[in-house]
C-alpha cells in the first residue's frame, strides 16, 4: 500500500472518529458545567469550574429517582420476559417442522421492517381497550416485546441451529422430556445467544422514548428517557442537566457491553448477525 | 434384562422409505450387530428403538412391553423405555465435567446424591477414568471420550444398549483394543445390545449375530460364520468378507458346467444344482482365500500384489476377467494356474442376486 493511500486512510477515519466522539465529548463536558456555563456562547470546551450538581440535582429529584427506577424495572423485566419468549420460539423455529414455518418466519421478520412509530397510534388504542389503560409500567414491557422479539428470535434460532440435535437426542434418551432437554442441555449451551440477546432488549427498552412518552401519563410511572425530556421547556432547554441525564443514561449498556463484550461477539456471530 | 422385537417396522421420510418391513427378534443379552453401508436404514432402526423417531408402520417391543404401534399411534417417549444410547459423535454435554456427564441419568431418576456418588465412582473404576472425572469433554481425547459416552450409558443399568457406530472415530489400535473391551463389557453385564456399524470386522469380531442390511431391507440374519460361509445374495456375499468375494458371471451350459468366458468349470456339485437355470445368466462366487495353485487349473497373469505379511493378495487377469487370490507366495507379472475349493464355491442367480448353492 503506497504511503499516500495510507495517509487518506488515516486522515477520513480521524475526520470520522472525531465525527462520531464529538457528540459523547460534548455531553460529557456540558454534564460537568454549571448551568450559566452550559449555555454560554461562545461554548467552552472543558468545563472552566467542573461540578457536579447536575447529577446532584437528578438524583435528588424524587420524580426523576423514581423514574431512574422504573426504567431500571421496565428494562429488567422486558430484557427477561423477550429470553423466555425469543428462546422458546426460536427453539420451535430451530428444531420444529410445522406448517408455515418459513411464513411465519418471514412474517416476523417482516414486521421488523415496519418503522415502530407507524405502530404507536394502533397499539396505544389497542392496549387502551383492553386494559382500560396506558399509564403502566407493565403495559409498557409488554408493548415493548412487540418490538424487540422478532429480531431475538431470528437470534435464538440461528444459534439453535448450530447446538447439534444429538445433544438433545441424548438427553432424552438419558431420561429428559423434551422441556428439560432445552433447559438443561441446549439453553446453558446458548449462553453467548442469550447474552445478545438480553442486552439487545435491554438497551432498546433502556432507552427507548416515542413509546414511553405516549403511552405514560402519570410521573409516578414514567421511566427516566421520557423524564428527562421535561428539561426541553417551551421557552428554555436546561442543557446541564439535559446532559448529565444522559450520561447517566448511557452508563448501564456500556457497563454490561464491558462485561459481556466476548459472549455477545459470539452470540452474534453464531446468530447470524454481524456484530 | 429384556430382548427386543421390531415387528414390520418401516419408516418413511416424505416420499423416501428409510426401512421397509423390518422384523427382528434380539434376544435377551444378546450382542446383535447391524451392519450396511451408510444410507441402508441401520441407524434410523435405531433411533425407532429408542423412541427417536416414530414408525410409519409396525410394532416395537422391548421385553414384553410394546414401546411404539404405528398402528395405534403409540408412541412411548425415550424417557420411558429404559434403553441407553451411545451416538457416534458420543454427544456428552459440553458444558459439563465428566462426572456430571455420566451422574446425569441418575439425576434425572432422582436417586439420591450418595448413590450417584458410588455409582459413577464404580463405573469410573470400570472404565478406567477415575482420574478424569473432574474434566470437561473438550479436554478430552477421543477414546477418552468414547470412555465416558460409555460410563454414562451403562451407569443406569438400562434394559438395552444401542450404541451408534461408538468407535468410528477412534484410531485402528485403539478400534481393535476398545472393539474387545466392550465385547467383554457386555458379556459381563449381561445387557442386551444393538450395535449399528459399517465396519465388517466389528461386525464378524463382536456380534453374537449379525443383520446385514441394504437399502432399507434386511438381507440377511445370522452368526457371522453362518453369513460369512452361506452367503443369501450376491450383496451379502460382496459386502462381508476383506478382500471381497470374487464375483464373476457365467452362463449355465446344457451339460451343468459354468461358462464364464474365459473359462468352463464343470463340478459335479454345482451340475446338480443348476439344472433349472441352463442357458440362464448366474454369477459364480469364490472367496480369495479359496483360490489355489494347481498345475492343472486355469492360467492368469498375475498384474499386481499386495503383501500383507505372511499372506499376498494378488490381482489375476485373464482376458477381460479379473480375479483376487489369497496366495502365499506370487510375485507380479508371472503366469500361474490356480484352481478353485470346490466345496466353498457359490453360485448366485444373476437376476434376483439370491443364492442358488
Amino acid at each position: 500500500m503506497g504511503v499516500n493511500v495510507r495517509m487518506v486512510r488515516l486522515a477520513v477515519l480521524i475526520i470520522w472518529a472525531v465525527f462520531c466522539i464529538t457528540p459523547i465529548f460534548w455531553i460529557f463536558s456540558t454534564a460537568f458545567k454549571p448551568n450559566e456555563e452550559a449555555t454560554k456562547f461562545p461554548p467552552t470546551l472543558i468545563p472552566k469550574k467542573p461540578t457536579l450538581e447536575n447529577f446532584e440535582y437528578i438524583l435528588s429529584d424524587p420524580i426523576l429517582f423514581r423514574s431512574l427506577l422504573n426504567s431500571v424495572f421496565v428494562s429488567i423485566s422486558a430484557a427477561i420476559l423477550c429470553i423466555i419468549i425469543s428462546s422458546l420460539a426460536g427453539y420451535a423455529f430451530s428444531r420444529y417442522e410445522f406448517r408455515g414455518k418459513k411464513f411465519l418466519m418471514g412474517l416476523m421478520l417482516g414486521s421488523f421492517l415496519i418503522p415502530p412509530v407507524v405502530n404507536i397510534i394502533p397499539l396505544y388504542v389497542e392496549f387502551f381497550k383492553l386494559f382500560g389503560t396506558t399509564d403502566s409500567l407493565l403495559e409498557l414491557v409488554i408493548v415493548y416485546q412487540l418490538l424487540i422479539l422478532p429480531l431475538n428470535v431470528f437470534l435464538f434460532k440461528n444459534y439453535f441451529d448450530t447446538v447439534p440435535a444429538e445433544l438433545e437426542e441424548s438427553a432424552l434418551v438419558d431420561g429428559c422430556s423434551r422441556l428439560q432437554a432445552f433447559y438443561k442441555i441446549t439453553l446453558p449451551l446458548s449462553k453467548p445467544a442469550i447474552a445478545a440477546a438480553s442486552i439487545f432488549a435491554f438497551r432498546f427498552a433502556w432507552d427507548e422514548f416515542i413509546f414511553a412518552l405516549t403511552f405514560i401519563s402519570s410521573p409516578d410511572n414514567n421511566v427516566f428517557a421520557a423524564a428527562v425530556y421535561n428539561f426541553v421547556g417551551l421557552y428554555q432547554v436546561q442543557y446541564g442537566y439535559l446532559a448529565a441525564a444522559m450520561v447517566i443514561l448511557c452508563i448501564p449498556p456500556v457497563i454490561i457491553l464491558t462485561l459481556f463484550q466476548k459472549h455477545i461477539i459470539t452470540g452474534l456471530k453464531m446468530g447470524g448477525l454481524k456484530g | 434384562m429384556a430382548g427386543v422385537k421390531l415387528v414390520g417396522v418401516s419408516k418413511r421420510f416424505g416420499k423416501f422409505t428409510a426401512v421397509k418391513n423390518i422384523n427382528i427378534h434380539v434376544r435377551d443379552r444378546e450382542f446383535l450387530v447391524m451392519l450396511g453401508p451408510s444410507g441402508c436404514g441401520k441407524t434410523t432402526i435405531l433411533r425407532i428403538i429408542a423412541g427417536l423417531e416414530k414408525p410409519s408402520t409396525g410394532q416395537v417391543y422391548i421385553g414384553d412391553e410394546i414401546v411404539a404401534d404405528a398402528d395405534r399411534d403409540y408412541h412411548l417417549p425415550p424417557k420411558d423405555r429404559d434403553v441407553a444410547m451411545v451416538f457416534q459423535s458420543y454427544a456428552l454435554y459440553p458444558h459439563m465435567n465428566v462426572y456430571q456427564n455420566i451422574a446425569f441419568p441418575l439425576q434425572l431418576r432422582k436417586v439420591p446424591k450418595e448413590e450417584i456418588d458410588r455409582v459413577v465412582k464404580d463405573v469410573a473404576d470400570l472404565l478406567g477414568i477415575r482420574d478424569i472425572l473432574h474434566k470437561k469433554p473438550s479436554e478430552l481425547s477421543g477414546g477418552q471420550r468414547q470412555r465416558v459416552a460409555l460410563g454414562r450409558a451403562i451407569v443406569r443399568q438400562p434394559r438395552v444398549f444401542l450404541m451408534d457406530e461408538p468407535l468410528s472415530n477412534l484410531d485402528a489400535k485403539l478400534r481393535i483394543k476398545m472393539r474387545m473391551e466392550l465385547r467383554k463389557l457386555q458379556k459381563e453385564l449381561g445387557i442386551t445390545t444393538i450395535y449399528v456399524t459399517h465396519d465388517q470386522m466389528e461386525a464378524m469380531t463382536m456380534g453374537d449375530r449379525i443383520v446385514v442390511m441394504n437399502n432399507g431391507k434386511i438381507q440377511q440374519i445370522g452368526e457371522p460364520g453362518e453369513i460369512y460361509r452361506k452367503p443369501v445374495n450376491t450383496f451379502v456375499a460382496g459386502f462381508i468378507g476383506s478382500p471381497p468375494m470374487n464375483l464373476i458371471d457365467a452362463t449355465v451350459t446344457e451339460d451343468g458346467a459354468l461358462d464364464t468366458g474365459e473359462f468352463r468349470l464343470k463340478i459335479p456339485e454345482i451340475a446338480d444344482v443348476v439344472g433349472d437355470y441352463v442357458g440362464e445368466d448366474v454369477v459364480l462366487g469364490v472367496r480369495p482365500e479359496d483360490v489355489f495353485r494347481d498345475e492343472n487349473g486355469i492360467e492368469f497373469r498375475v498384474e499386481a500384489v499386495e503383501p500383507f505379511g505372511n499372506i499376498k493378495v494378488a490381482y489375476l487377469r485373464r482376458g477381460d476377467l479379473s480375479l483376487t487370490a489369497q496366495l502365499p507366495e506370487v510375485y507380479e507379472g508371472e503366469n500361474l494356474k490356480v484352481s478353485f475349493r470346490t466345496d466353498k464355491i457359490h453360485v448366485f442367480d444373476k437376476k434376483t442376486g439370491k443364492a442358488i448353492m
